[in-house]
């Protein structure tokens, strides 16, 4: 038995951010990230921050989860400061020179805005992802589709594929990790050779993986038809989310004043 | 010799917060020409103490052995061959003789076509007919007998099987019992099986286990005589053996106990004295 | 009624029909088992019972609807529920509860009697306590007990049931074919399709086909009680029905579809 593996990270704590609306959540998350790229200076990004971190109190999630996406940024985060902070053969004056490349003073207080906004935004981001379901997000995505639907745009349908994705997603990870043990135990390698002989090595467990997952989908057309489904639409909830007053309330002062930080600073 | 483990034991996430004890204290010896099957209850670690004779994992605590040598990683694929549960969805390849072939190629064998042409035949599958049909066009008890092949293909002395008769119909599972029958005459074979009846004529030895620690290891006879610490934890014996057992304590006259029903109602209907 | 007449089946390309002249009926209330080797036409027979497949010939009709009325479909899917052989196959929710509503949130049912439904469901498979549970923490026979509470939350009067204990252990098989006997306690009529006998010895009724064709139809003990025309039929006997055959051969009155050592004993000191 492993430890159960949870889409998104979500972790199912009561608070208040947990409990605000995902679309509340969602307008926030498109406010905050307007207002990151809007902002000029280091103050504006320093407001953010501490915002950000108010919010992971609020969340009453543990910090170190909030953060662990940046650890995946790590080379994103040296490129973007290196990119603008080095200069080949620069004529003009430099911070540091070794040999021919050279630490542009200005360039490297660059870097470091663009790569903190980096942070910020994986962060702030990361944070719905903790605080709100799997279901909640794809019922949240697809009440905001809704109007899509006059356009033609099957905002029904596409909810439904994502909840589906979403559901089968610890289950494909656990037939993935049964098939290479099969395949291992067949004396497969799967850590030998060039980049191109692992890709080949993993063909014995793709095949596989994708014949499953056909198998899976047309029994779950069987299933979703034999249980009367018919298209997004005309389809009630069991457990509909509502934006209530409070999260009406929460959203536009939220989005007031995130949006008032990027113009301002 | 043969394939031997002693006090093993196995704790997923060993040494971390999430540390799940899943096996303990279990022995268990596989000679060539036998068949030991492995039962319990769902969580009783029959699928890890498999894994482990495989050589797919490492003991936590306690050793084993194939032939005298440790079985680990590597080294154990060739001397220890394992076909899981519904191996059938592990297929992948064009051809069921490429399918089959890819454990002997793996092992780096000088002829894996050959290879996985004799095992064809070992399970009954005519490799001039099947060899060029793809795996996933076979019915299931087809598609089981080549996902077997696939293991016999290795050449490995001992062969280990997880339900390997799970979700056939009753000439699949025939099938499936003949091979097994036929393999367990050169080969030690382990079956892990949630129905022991479908086997226990057959095998020479049953383990039950139960949340991962031995609550039985012995033959058959032994079984029937002990059956209160194997009922304990929620395994029955077959229904044809409780009802020789309750006839003998009544007075049947004592003759082995056998899972065909032929003699066993001759024995109740003439003990009864009711004419034929 | 569930009313198969006539019916043949022959999909695109094959080089046979998959199902051959073959009538069948399940009345209200009536559990009938469909048995059979794989390849024979069981499972092309059940999805027949709710419109998956319409025959290429004969008819189809559920308590008076036709398969073929494409006003009726969904009517006859409410009225006829039906379970796959593989449990996780057939989940769709990301929390047990979700997907037991599914059924009833497709055909638009208000969200008071959505939570009756489900909670009914839940409960009658025995699954209280799960309703927030992820599917992929649940065994196989509780999935399975799921898949049978979303069929339930539609409120069928019939129940096709394609070999659902199949790929279960023994503790999963037991626990679904217990839900399967309260069900049937509860009125629900049910076609239970499985190449398994011992999971319908208690069945009103068997049929058997081979090869696309019904090569038999009779009560349990017409099979039970010859175990020479079910080896002509491929039909393994479990061993204590061959022995209870045997045993009332030679007079012992063990009843027709006894699978435990009790009743075997019990009929010995009669």
């Amino acid at each position: 038995m492993r430890v159960p593996v949870a889409f998104g990270q979500y972790v199912p704590v009561a608070s208040p951010v947990h409990r605000l609306d995902a679309k509340a959540k969602m307008g926030l998350v498109a406010a905050y990230t307007a207002a990151l790229f809007t902002i000029e200076g280091f103050m504006g990004l320093a407001v953010m921050g501490v915002l950000v971190a108010f919010a992971i109190a609020l969340a009453r999630v543990p910090a170190s989860l909030a953060l662990r996406g940046i650890k995946a940024l790590t080379f994103i985060l040296v490129f973007t400061v290196l990119a603008h902070a080095l200069r080949w053969n620069p004529a003009t004056e430099t911070l540091l020179r070794i040999g021919p490349i050279g630490i542009d003073g200005q360039g490297l207080v660059d870097g470091l805005f663009f790569a903190t906004r980096i942070i910020l935004l994986v962060v702030g981001t990361s944070l719905l992802t903790l605080t709100t379901s799997p279901v909640q997000l794809t019922d949240g995505l697809e009440r905001l589709m809704r109007p899509l639907e006059a356009v033609r745009f099957p905002a029904g349908e596409v909810a439904m594929m994502l909840t589906i994705a979403l559901r089968f997603i610890p289950t494909t990870a656990q037939e993935a990790e049964k098939i290479m043990i099969a395949q291992t135990a067949r004396g497969a390698r799967f850590d030998e050779g060039g980049l191109i002989a692992r890709a080949r090595a993993f063909v014995p467990v793709l095949v596989p993986l994708f014949v499953n997952l056909f198998r899976r989908a047309e029994d779950l057309a069987v299933a979703m038809e034999s249980r009367c489904y018919r298209g997004g639409s005309g389809r009630t909830r069991l457990l509909p989310s509502v934006m209530r007053p409070a999260d009406w309330a929460v959203l536009c002062c939220g989005a007031f004043v995130l949006v008032g930080i990027g113009i301002a600073l | 010799m043969g394939l031997s483990a002693r006090s093993l034991g196995y704790t997923y996430g060993h040494g971390t917060r999430f540390a799940v004890e899943a096996l303990r204290g279990v022995d268990l010896d596989v000679e060539a020409g036998e068949l030991v099957l492995v039962t319990g209850t769902t969580g009783s670690g029959k699928s890890t103490l498999l894994r482990l004779l495989a050589g797919l994992l490492e003991p936590t605590t306690g050793a084993i052995s194939a032939d005298g040598a440790p079985v680990s990683g590597r080294q154990a694929r060739g001397r220890v061959a394992i076909v899981f549960q519904n191996s059938e969805s592990q297929f992948f390849a064009e051809s069921v003789l490429d399918d089959v072939a890819f454990g002997p190629r793996n092992l780096g064998a000088p002829d894996p076509s050959v290879m996985a042409e004799q095992a064809l035949r070992a399970v009954g599958l005519d490799p001039a007919v099947f060899g060029d049909r793809s795996p996933f066009l076979l019915s299931g008890g087809e598609a089981r007998r080549v996902a077997i092949a696939g293991a016999l293909a290795m050449g490995a002395p001992y062969l280990l099987l997880d339900e390997p008769t799970t979700g056939l119909d009753a000439r699949g599972r025939a099938d499936v019992r003949g091979v097994i029958a036929r393999e367990r005459t050169r080969a030690g074979v382990v079956v892990v099986t949630h129905d022991p009846e479908e086997f226990l004529g057959a095998a020479d030895r049953l383990l039950a286990l139960k949340a991962g620690a031995p609550v039985f290891a012995g033959d058959a006879e032994r079984l029937y005589e002990s059956r209160s610490a194997y009922e304990s934890v929620g395994l029955r014996l077959p229904e044809i053996v409780l009802v020789q057992l309750h006839a003998r304590e009544r007075g049947l006259p004592v003759a082995p106990i056998t899972l065909d029903p032929a003699p066993v109602a001759d024995a109740l209907a003439d003990w009864r004295r009711v004419p034929r | 009624m569930i009313e198969i007449h006539d019916v043949s089946v022959v999909y695109p390309g094959a080089d046979g029909p998959a199902l051959s002249h073959v009538s069948l009926s399940v009345a209200p209330g009536e559990v009938v088992g469909l048995l059979g080797p794989n390849g024979s036409g069981k499972s092309t027979l059940a999805r027949l019972c709710n419109a998956l497949l319409l025959p290429s010939s004969g008819s189809v009709r559920v308590d008076g609807m036709g398969t073929t009325d494409e006003d009726q479909v969904w009517a006859i899917r409410s009225r006829v529920g039906f379970v796959q052989q593989n449990p996780e196959n057939q989940i769709v929710g990301t929390v047990a509860e979700e997907d037991v509503a599914f059924g009833p949130e497709n055909l638009g049912v208000p969200r008071d009697e959505l939570r009756r439904r489900v909670d009914a469901a839940i409960a009658a498979v025995g699954l209280t306590g799960l309703e927030r549970r992820e599917p992929h923490l649940l065994s196989e026979g509780q999935k399975q007990r799921l898949a049978i509470a979303g069929a339930l939350a539609l409120e069928p009067a019939y129940l096709v049931l394609d070999e659902p204990t199949a790929m279960l252990d023994a503790v999963g098989r037991e626990d679904v074919l217990a839900v399967l006997r309260r069900l049937r306690a509860a009125g629900v009529g049910m076609l239970h399709v499985t190449h398994d006998l011992a999971d319908v010895v208690d069945a009103d009724r068997l049929v058997v086909l081979s090869e696309g064709a019904l090569v038999h139809e009779g009560a349990p003990a017409s099979l039970l009680d010859d175990p020479g025309l079910a080896l002509e039929l491929g039909i393994e006997l479990p061993t204590m029905a061959a022995l209870g055959a045997r045993l009332r051969a030679r007079g012992i009155p063990v009843p027709v579809g006894a699978l435990d050592a009790s009743a075997v004993l019990e009929a010995l000191w009669a």
